[in-house]
Formats: C-alpha cells, sequence, structure tokens
C-alpha cells in the first residue's frame, strides 16, 4: 500500500521541495516580523496574506518532545518506532520520524536534523536525525 | 437561555452489539419520548451525530423511525461534536425553529477495524493534508489518535512535576464508577499491577490509559422549557459554549501547551475561570458540583480540569493523587466511568449521566443533591446543566 501525503496545490511546493532535500517552508514578513509557519500553506496566519514567498530554510531543529508506538497500525510502519516533535530553527514545530536512535538515548533539547526519506510511499518525508552525543541545548 | 433536556434515554454499551443503527437508534428514540412524555408526531426537529457508515444518516433516520420534522442537521462523525449537537438544538429551540428535537447518535464501532487501521472509517483522515483531527502525521507514521494524546501527555510530563501515579488514579476511579453503571462496558476493576503491566500503545500512555470503542445509541429531547410536560424532570440548559478553533487549539491538550503550533503560553486560571458558558449560566467554578469531560485517555482528565478553571495550571497531577478527584467520598468527575470505561460513545454517556445525576436518577452512582453539572472538553466546548 502506498502510504504518503495528501498533496493538493495548497502544498505542494513543500513536497516538491522534499523530492530536492529541500526544507521549504511559506514565509511572510509583511507588516510584521519574518514569520515561517506549519502547516505549509501559502496563506500567512499572522496577516492573512495569501501569496507567501516559500524559501528554503535550515535543515535543523531542536527536539522537544517525542512518543514511542509500540503497537503496530499500520504494516508499513513496523512498531517499535520513535516520532518526535522538532522546534525548528526557522520557528515552526514538525512532526516526524526519528529513525536510527534508541528512545532511550533521547533528551529535550537535542539538535535535530532534518533529512528526507522515502518510507511508506513514493514521495520523500521529512525524518529527524540525532547524535546521541549531541548536547542538548541550553 | 429557555433550551431543557426533557428526555433522555440511552442503551448499554457493548463491544459489539448485533443491531444496525437503526435498530439501535430506534427502542432509545422510543424510550426518550416516553420519558419527555411526547409522541413520534410532536417530534418537529432531528440532529444526528454519528452518520454512515459507523452510524445512519440523518435523511435514512427520519425515513426509517418514521420522523416527518422541519428542522434537521448533521454534525461531523468525531467525537468532538456531541455537544456541539446539543448546542445546535438549544439554539433551535430558542429560535423557535423546533420545539421537539430529536438529538440521536447510534452506531457502531465493532463493524469496522480499529482507529488507524485501514478498512477504518476514519483512515483517510489519518492521512488528511496538513495533518488529521487528532493530530495524525499519516505519512510518517503518526497514526492513531493516541500518537497525538501521548505527545501531549509527554509534554506536559516535561513542563510540570507530575507524579507518575495520576494516570492510574485516573483509571482507577473511573473503573470503580463504571462498575457501578449497568450501561457501562468494562465491569472489571484495575488493579496497579494490572495497571503497570498494561501494554504500551503509544508510550508514554498504556493500553489502559485508553478508551473503549463499544457500540450503541443515545437519544435526547431538546425541548422549550415552557413545553417541557414534566418540569420536575425537564433539564434546563443553562449555559453553552462551542468548539474552539485556531493554532492554539488541540482537541487533547490544553491551551499553551507548545504542542504542534501552540504557544507555551497557558492562560491563567483566573481565565479559565471566566468561561463564556459559565458566565451565561450566571455560576461560578466554585457552584459546580459535577463535572464531565471527553476522556478519550487519562491525560484529558488532569488537561480539562485545568482548562475549566478548577486547578491552576500544572496544579492538576498532584492534585489527583492527593485525591482531587473525590468530594466528600464521591467522585465528581464523568461518574458514570468516563469513555475510558463506560465506553467510548463520545460524551452521550456523560450526558445522559448528568441528566439522571441532577434528577436524582443515578442509583448508585448518585452524589448528595447536585445543582450544577458542567459539560467541558478540551475542544472548547460547555454545556451547563442545572437540576429541573
Amino acid at each position: 500500500m502506498e502510504i504518503g501525503p495528501t498533496v493538493s496545490p495548497d502544498t505542494a511546493p513543500f513536497w516538491r521541495g522534499a523530492q530536492q532535500g529541500q526544507l521549504l517552508l511559506p514565509f511572510c514578513s509583511l507588516g510584521h516580523g519574518p514569520t515561517y509557519w506549519l502547516p505549509p500553506v501559502a496563506v500567512c496566519p499572522c496577516c492573512g496574506n495569501q501569496r507567501a514567498e516559500w524559501r528554503a530554510v535550515e535543515r535543523a531543529g531542536v527536539l522537544a518532545c517525542w512518543v514511542v508506538y509500540r503497537r503496530e497500525f499500520l504494516a508499513e510502519f513496523p512498531a517499535p518506532y520513535t516520532i518526535g516533535l522538532v522546534e525548528l530553527a526557522s520557528g515552526p514545530r514538525l512532526t516526524l520520524p526519528l529513525p536510527d536512535i534508541a528512545p532511550e538515548q533521547l533528551r529535550a533539547g537535542q539538535a535535530v536534523e532534518i533529512q528526507f526519506r522515502r518510507l511508506a510511499g513514493s514521495q520523500p518525508v521529512p525524518v529527524g536525525l540525532i547524535r546521541p552525543e549531541s548536547e542538548a541545548c541550553p | 437561555m429557555r433550551a431543557v433536556i426533557a428526555g433522555a434515554a440511552m442503551s448499554r454499551l457493548k463491544k459489539r452489539w448485533d443491531r444496525g443503527p437503526v435498530g439501535l437508534a430506534a427502542p432509545v428514540l422510543d424510550q426518550a419520548l416516553a420519558d419527555a412524555r411526547l409522541d413520534t408526531e410532536d417530534v418537529d426537529g432531528l440532529l444526528v451525530h454519528i452518520g454512515s457508515p459507523r452510524g445512519q444518516d440523518y435523511d435514512r433516520v427520519a425515513e426509517s423511525l418514521g420522523l416527518s420534522v422541519g428542522f434537521a442537521a448533521q454534525a461531523w462523525s468525531h467525537g468532538r461534536f456531541m455537544s456541539t449537537t446539543v448546542v445546535h438544538a438549544a439554539l433551535a429551540v430558542n429560535a423557535g425553529l423546533a420545539e421537539n428535537i430529536a438529538c440521536i447518535a447510534a452506531y457502531r464501532n465493532s463493524a469496522f477495524p480499529r482507529i488507524g487501521e485501514p478498512g477504518n472509517p476514519f483512515f483517510d483522515e489519518v492521512l488528511r493534508e496538513g495533518g488529521g483531527p487528532h493530530g495524525e502525521q499519516g505519512h510518517v507514521g503518526m497514526l492513531a489518535p493516541a500518537g497525538g494524546a501521548a505527545m501531549a501527555w509527554r509534554r506536559y510530563t516535561q513542563r510540570y512535576p507530575v507524579d507518575a501515579a495520576v494516570l492510574v488514579e485516573v483509571a482507577t476511579r473511573l473503573r470503580e464508577a463504571a462498575m457501578l453503571n449497568p450501561l457501562a462496558v468494562m465491569r472489571e476493576p484495575i488493579t496497579a499491577r494490572e495497571y503497570d503491566a498494561s501494554p504500551y500503545v503509544v508510550e508514554p500512555l498504556r493500553r489502559l490509559d485508553c478508551s473503549i470503542p463499544v457500540d450503541g445509541a443515545a437519544c435526547v429531547i431538546v425541548a422549550r422549557q415552557e413545553n417541557a410536560q414534566d418540569p420536575t424532570r425537564a433539564i434546563p440548559i443553562a449555559g453553552i459554549q462551542g468548539l474552539r478553533a485556531g493554532r492554539e487549539q488541540y482537541i487533547f491538550g490544553p491551551s499553551g501547551l507548545g504542542l504542534w503550533q501552540q504557544s507555551c503560553n497557558r492562560p491563567p486560571l483566573e481565565s479559565a475561570r471566566a468561561q463564556p458558558a459559565y458566565h451565561a449560566a450566571g455560576v461560578e467554578v466554585d457552584d459546580i458540583d459535577l463535572f464531565y469531560t471527553y476522556d478519550a485517555f487519562t491525560p484529558l482528565v488532569p488537561f480539562a480540569l485545568e482548562e475549566f478553571g478548577f486547578i491552576a495550571p500544572g496544579e492538576a497531577a498532584k492534585n489527583i493523587t492527593d485525591g482531587g478527584l473525590v468530594r466528600d467520598g464521591r467522585l465528581w468527575v464523568n461518574t458514570n466511568g468516563g469513555l475510558l470505561s463506560e465506553g467510548h460513545f463520545n460524551g452521550w454517556g456523560h450526558l445522559i449521566e448528568m441528566v439522571s445525576q441532577l434528577r436524582g436518577e443515578a442509583e448508585k452512582r448518585q452524589t448528595p443533591g447536585p445543582e450544577i453539572a458542567v459539560w467541558g472538553a478540551l475542544a472548547g466546548d460547555a454545556l451547563v446543566l442545572r437540576a429541573p
């Protein structure tokens, strides 16, 4: 079964960015400070600007919290696996898997690198990579 | 606000009923009408909560149950819309659009795979663009409501000092209540050992932190107060408020928790005490005898106690482990056993229980002389009901 994000023209730029390995977020600064947001749609939640730009941002963030799926819901996602909530350097928070690290090694504040991988479908999706020895941010 | 709940009825909740939605709805409509001393011909409004495929849609319900109404509507099939349905009925009655509105929830979960699995009616929503209705991000494996609730609990326990015993206290108290409730699906006590042995579904939440999918049916008749056939049993709907929506809102967490795109600014206690529904009903938090909330997962109980102004942000877990769910020896929250142990009936069981308690008809679960019962859920909605 192909399990991938639902994509309409609303979010298509984000997913095209993902295909290129880019974290492409909507951006606006009309009448307010520079602002990125998620979910990735072209309408600014601060001012209603319907013509947001899409900018490639640093693929970096900080781990806020996480959960571990210990029950399988879909064969394409065999348990156990970890889902994290990451605060991107650009501001918004992104929900994504944290592969390649045991949950016992996770700490709030760890540095996360965002990459894109194909998981259960052909569209690359964001994943968060953490080096266990990385310092938790002060 | 001149609307009342004039009649109420509910089936037993079961893990599986061998009836379809119409077969489930027909007897509870009859019983609710008898309770309200009305006939089918008196029903001039129909609001259906859970439609097809788990339930049946309002048009077929009316056709099948012999109703002919001038005011009909149906809510999105998610649990949060129980109170929306009652609010809608109260507003319609107040506006003179109908006099006796049947609000019906009649559905089966047993006919489908579990939520989060393919074949479940909500599976497409797990992959909804931007994210699912419970925080799901299906394309990365964040597949089920338990995932979002677990994330909220993790976030909360990082922020505030929490005695880990709070969740087992919630699960245990509600199970004890369910054992006194003939309609409830869970009838066995929970021990601390069983709770600790309960497997994680989405860690940090265990199976015993999660509510039980059920089949069942409920009907309430919302009517104009002056038309109530038996004023000694009519329950005034004294205050209402609708769902909240926006970047600060999440159905499984308090505002300002810092989950998803929320800020980290929890509203202070004094603003949580100033709910519009309380104001409309002319009540303060201290006047509230009984509180009912959408407890799909154990953490939602402490969250709701904070969100609705009973306890300051961050203090609910300690309050609960200090015995805060009990007043004068009686449980005062989700006295039906909640979604957690009566069964996940989207709040309809809570509503029926509120009516029973306020009428003094809650039998072994009866609390002494309650005057004010409040439904308040993390989706922002609330109902304030008064004793007759």
